[in-house]
């Protein structure tokens, strides 16, 4: 093992604390990094978590089979609430989603080198969440075997998909994000798979990784037009993170139900979704560098980094929850005064103090630098802020 | 195999069948190490000179002489023909092909295009991007000569490497050699190339072969099913609502006991529109019953007012349905007459000519009821022709009739001059 | 070199720069059998269901040049055409009794063909005929409101008067009725004409048809509600 320096440490750097602890050398990282996959027996502890998270998946997928053959009536979608259920956890689903793309592109455009330790991750979380979100969509259609009718193909029918309309713009920016997100994981993730190839040592693996790197020899020239393409994707999925997020909330802006009419949900549904995704991502992340030994590699510093951006978050959207209620009283409008007093005071209730309580109220406590360090009470705000959205 | 740490000298016309040499390998312990001795080797001439480490190294480019690459060009080829492409499709689709009007929005609008727009660049630059780096970097190769050799296994973790290939004029193992231990290497190997697997395996071709010959069978299948007719029930695979459960015209079910959807109409009732009119318009006669052949209680003439537009319709009844039989003059001639009497039915009776007198003669009431319920062995029509339409024929008959036995003194005298001067 | 260790032979590179032509060849291949083998043309065109008689429209409509409705006699009034009752066979097809007598005139009384006929004739039970032509039923389809503005027979169910058993011969998808719905002249004709199956148009159909939609006010409606209601 030679004794290489971290290149990722820079003089402007050293004030702060460390991105990574210990005594760390190019090859003790991949070390690290590379023997989690390269355990020779799995787990039994991870058996035991596949088979819990597969079997709710198979009774999701059961669920699913039953909401088909039945009708989306199950979910309690009726007039004039089409579709509740379903775009509530579209929507869930999408926000933490972004996360993961704020972290790989934003992060990466603005330089900030502690995304390193986490990208990687946040994009995996961001592409399983996104294809949970896009369950949503194709099922709520209720025949989910004409699905396909949401492209805009030639058909039989000489009809075209109504452009005008923000639930097809909602198609448009989900599919392409799904696309981009995972097109920018499996780009940067070539090299790491070419390591892996590397070091593998049983044929099958040496095959798998083979494969999936593509033939990657790290040679100068492919590095430069990796960097590039990088770049270049980074700053292609800065605009589509944000713009995601805003015609999702077009769904409901443009649609001219009180409470919903509003020009405010755009701003709102983004910084709610960077809120969102930051909460999963620390809710995942304190757990697995637990479990996997990467203390060194996440550090506090990088849970501290974004619980301040959770922080932060929260208070824009707890800016946002006001000016509803603001813009409902100053327009004057009682219809949407209704809706918003309804909210507060009526059936849902309840389900509005929780959303303030967790989603305002609770993680104001990151001002507190105890919530910011210690890992567990970190997540336990973090998963109050995974309940409220 | 031939890890060898010590340059070997190369006899390069003579190699061994299953492989031969593709340039040579030095390993680095460090960046630097490796920039300098990239540089050097540039400097001594060396063009097919190439540098493999495990993270992009700061300088590496001006040292080997890589030029910026073109991609960001492509990438923004991608983006102008996804924003392009999107904004033409949605203004064709929505507004040429089929303008539709949807809650009074404007056919054609920028401000709601824009999203799509958007989506579809960043999709088309984000694929430009993806293939791109594919396609500047020759990826996927996944034979590479140097994933043969051992020492290249550590350059993707943790060190540096540089590779000279043995096609560059200038290149010289044994100089590769001195310059790169000069400048630090640990270890410099020759490459050898594996050409024994080049040849695409005979399993390999016989499965493309036989795929492309059993992709030939569905356009088989296809055009079988479009030259040709089916008893078999069209091909639906996706049904929904195709076949509602519900009662359509002349369709069974199975809740009454004949099976039929549609109810006969039950005696003593009215269907709609079947408003009794006046009995003698319906019969064409005044008595209860039909009245003999001589009876005055049959109707003198049609009790509805005779129109040209009665005439007309008369006339297009009555060849759909007399002429098959009675032929289009009413001579008795139809086809169906002619057909039956080659044919030597002797069920088949010839129609009389309705020219003759004593059809001529007969009330338009009777013509009428022969119409409605048949005569001799003519079946009546009444299921098939309504009675405003069989008066309609009535009148036409008799202009049919007229047409052959017409006086002068039928006609209008101004009409007759007319008549005469051009006869 | 450690033989157990798995090397891509050479020529995966060979195939791998092969791929985009393999790939684009598959997904045209693949769109093509889709768009070719899911149209109306291959799915729908050409059924042709056994009847329970062996009727011919050839004969009738053909030869005999019998008017379509002559026996679909609810086409102008009603938005279904109805398949004629055993009572419009009876006009010309009436069995022989014992003495060989028949009640009116009869062609082919003995027809072993004509038994279901003569059955249903006796029994009241009427006979039951595959439907050929059948739209969804979410499609709403009138026959009177097309018959009385122009469109003949033949321009849906072909040249039934030469079909010896009746086939679909359109696609009877949306796009088709599309066609005729955004531009109807070319399919118009003067109403005395509509159940003339052979009917030539003296003068180019475009120049008749457009001259029959301004007489007739043609101004057909691709709203959805004009067929999904």
């Amino acid at each position: 093992m030679s004794a290489v320096p971290i290149p990722t440490r820079t003089p402007s750097e050293s004030l702060r604390p460390p991105l990574v602890d210990g005594e760390q050398t190019l090859s003790s990282i991949t070390e690290t990094v590379c023997s989690i996959v390269e355990r020779p027996q799995t787990p039994r502890a991870w058996y035991i978590a596949f088979a819990i998270s597969s079997s709710l998946t198979l009774m999701l997928f059961g669920l699913i089979g039953y909401l088909i053959a039945t009708g989306i009536g199950v979910w309690g979608n009726n007039s004039p609430v089409f579709w509740g259920w379903p775009i509530v956890n579209f929507v869930f689903w999408v926000g933490i989603g972004h996360a993961g793309t704020l972290i790989s592109a934003i992060l990466f455009l603005f330089r900030q080198q502690w995304r390193t330790s986490i990208n990687r991750f946040a994009e995996a979380m961001t592409i399983f969440a996104v294809t949970c979100a896009g369950i949503f969509p194709a099922i709520h259609v209720g025949r989910v075997w004409l699905v396909y009718w949401l492209a805009p193909y030639p058909n039989q029918m000489a009809m075209w998909p109504n452009f005008r309309s923000p639930l097809l713009w909602d198609v448009f920016a989900v599919s392409t994000y799904a696309t981009v997100s995972l097109l920018f994981w499996y780009l940067g993730m070539i090299p790491d798979l070419a390591t892996l190839r590397d070091r593998a040592t049983s044929r099958v693996r040496q095959f798998a990784y083979g494969l999936f790197a593509l033939g990657w020899t790290g040679s100068a020239r492919q590095w430069h037009v990796l960097e590039k393409a990088y770049l270049l994707l980074a700053a292609l999925a800065t605009p589509l993170v944000l713009s995601v997020h805003t015609i999702v909330s077009f769904d409901f802006a443009v649609s001219h139900v009180p409470g919903w009419h509003t020009t405010i949900f755009p701003p709102y549904f983004v910084a709610g979704a960077v809120f969102s995704g930051f909460a999963m991502v620390v809710t995942l992340l304190v757990p697995a560098r637990h479990l996997f030994g990467l203390k060194d590699l996440i550090t506090p510093r990088h849970l501290d980094v974004m619980c301040r951006i959770i922080l932060a978050t929260s208070c824009m959207v707890g800016y946002a929850y006001a000016t509803e209620f603001f813009t409902a009283w100053y327009s004057g409008n009682r219809f949407e005064q209704f809706a918003f007093l309804n909210r507060m005071q009526g059936p849902y209730a309840w389900a509005y103090w929780t959303m303030v309580t967790c989603n305002v109220l609770i993680p104001q406590l990151y001002w507190f630098k105890r919530f910011r360090t210690s890992p567990w009470l970190m997540v336990g705000v973090a998963i109050c802020v995974n309940i409220g959205m | 195999m031939s890890t060898t740490v010590e340059p070997t000298p190369v006899t390069t016309d003579e190699p061994e069948p299953a492989s031969r040499l593709f340039g040579a390998i030095a390993i680095f312990e460090s960046a630097e190490k490796l920039l300098s001795a990239a540089t050097a080797l540039k400097q001594s001439g060396l063009t097919k000179l190439e540098a493999h480490t495990p993270y992009p190294v700061h300088g590496i480019d001006e040292a080997l002489r890589i030029a910026p690459t073109r991609l960001p060009w492509v990438v923004l080829a991608g983006a102008l023909i996804g924003a392009g492409g999107a904004f033409a499709m949605q203004h064709w689709m929505n507004g040429i092909d089929y303008p539709f009007l949807i809650s009074g929005k404007p056919l054609m609008s920028i401000p709601s295009s824009i999203p799509v727009t958007f989506e579809v660049a960043i999709l088309l630059a984000a694929f430009a991007a993806f293939f791109g780096v594919l396609l500047f970097n020759g990826l996927p190769r996944l034979a590479h000569p140097l994933f043969r050799t051992q020492v290249f296994r550590r350059v993707t973790s943790d060190q540096f490497a540089l590779v000279a290939e043995s096609d560059d004029p200038r290149f010289d193992e044994l100089r590769f050699g001195v310059i790169t231990t000069e400048h630090g290497a640990t270890s410099v190997e020759s490459i050898e190339q594996d050409v024994s697997s080049v040849a695409m395996p005979t399993l390999l071709k016989a499965a493309g072969v036989s795929l492309v010959a059993l992709a030939l069978i569905p356009p088989v299948l296809i055009a079988q099913a479009r030259a040709t007719t089916s008893e078999k029930p069209r091909i639906h695979p996706i049904q929904d609502m195709d076949f509602q459960a519900k009662f359509k015209a002349q369709t069974t079910s199975p809740f009454f006991d004949d099976g039929r959807a549609m109810r006969l109409q039950i005696s003593g009732t009215v269907a709609r529109g079947d408003m009794p009119i006046d009995p003698a318009i319906s019969t064409g006669y005044t008595s209860d019953a039909p009245p003999g052949p001589e009876s005055s209680q049959w109707l003198d003439s049609i009790p509805i007012s005779p129109t040209i537009e009665l005439m007309a319709r008369g006339r297009e009844r009555f060849n759909i349905f007399c002429a098959a039989c009675h032929g289009r003059g009413g001579d008795g001639d139809g086809i169906v007459t002619v057909r039956a009497l080659e044919l030597q039915q002797g069920t088949w009776v010839k129609p009389i000519s309705l020219h003759d007198r004593s059809v001529r003669d007969q009330p338009d009431g009777r013509l009428f009821n022969t119409i409605t319920n048949g005569v001799r062995k003519m079946p009546g029509y009444a299921s098939q022709i309504k009675p405003e339409d069989r008066w309609a024929i009535v009148l036409y008959l008799r202009a049919l009739q007229s047409s052959r036995n017409a006086q002068p003194a039928d006609v209008p005298a101004d009409v007759l001059e007319t008549l005469r001067e051009t006869n | 070199m450690p033989s157990e260790r798995f090397h891509f032979p050479a020529w995966t590179n060979r195939l791998t720069r092969l791929l985009p032509i393999i790939g684009g060849a598959a997904g045209l291949y693949a769109v093509t059998i889709l768009a070719l083998g899911a149209s109306p043309e291959t799915t729908d065109v050409g059924y042709a269901p056994q009847q329970p008689v062996p009727f011919s429209h050839k004969l009738h409509a053909g030869q005999l040049k019998l008017d379509c409705r002559y026996c679909h006699t609810t086409v102008e009034e009603a938005a279904h055409a109805a398949i004629p009752p055993t009572q419009t066979c009876n006009n010309c097809h009436n069995p022989a009794d014992a003495n060989g007598s028949v009640a009116t005139v009869s062609v082919h009384p003995n027809s072993e063909k004509l038994l279901p006929v003569f059955e249903s004739q006796a029994s009241g039970a009427p006979i039951k005929w595959e439907r050929v032509h059948d739209l969804p039923d979410y499609a709403c389809f009138n026959h009177s409101a097309h018959v009385t503005r122009g469109v003949s027979c033949v321009s849906c169910h072909g040249r039934v008067d030469q079909m010896e058993v009746v086939q679909q011969v359109e696609p009877l998808s949306m796009a088709w009725c599309l066609d005729c719905h955004r531009e109807p002249a070319p399919h118009l004709r003067p109403l005395d004409r509509i159940a003339q199956l052979d009917w030539v148009p003296e003068e180019a159909s475009e120049v008749i048809g457009a001259r029959v939609q301004e007489e007739l006010g043609l101004n057909p409606s691709t709203n959805c509600s004009t067929c999904h209601r």
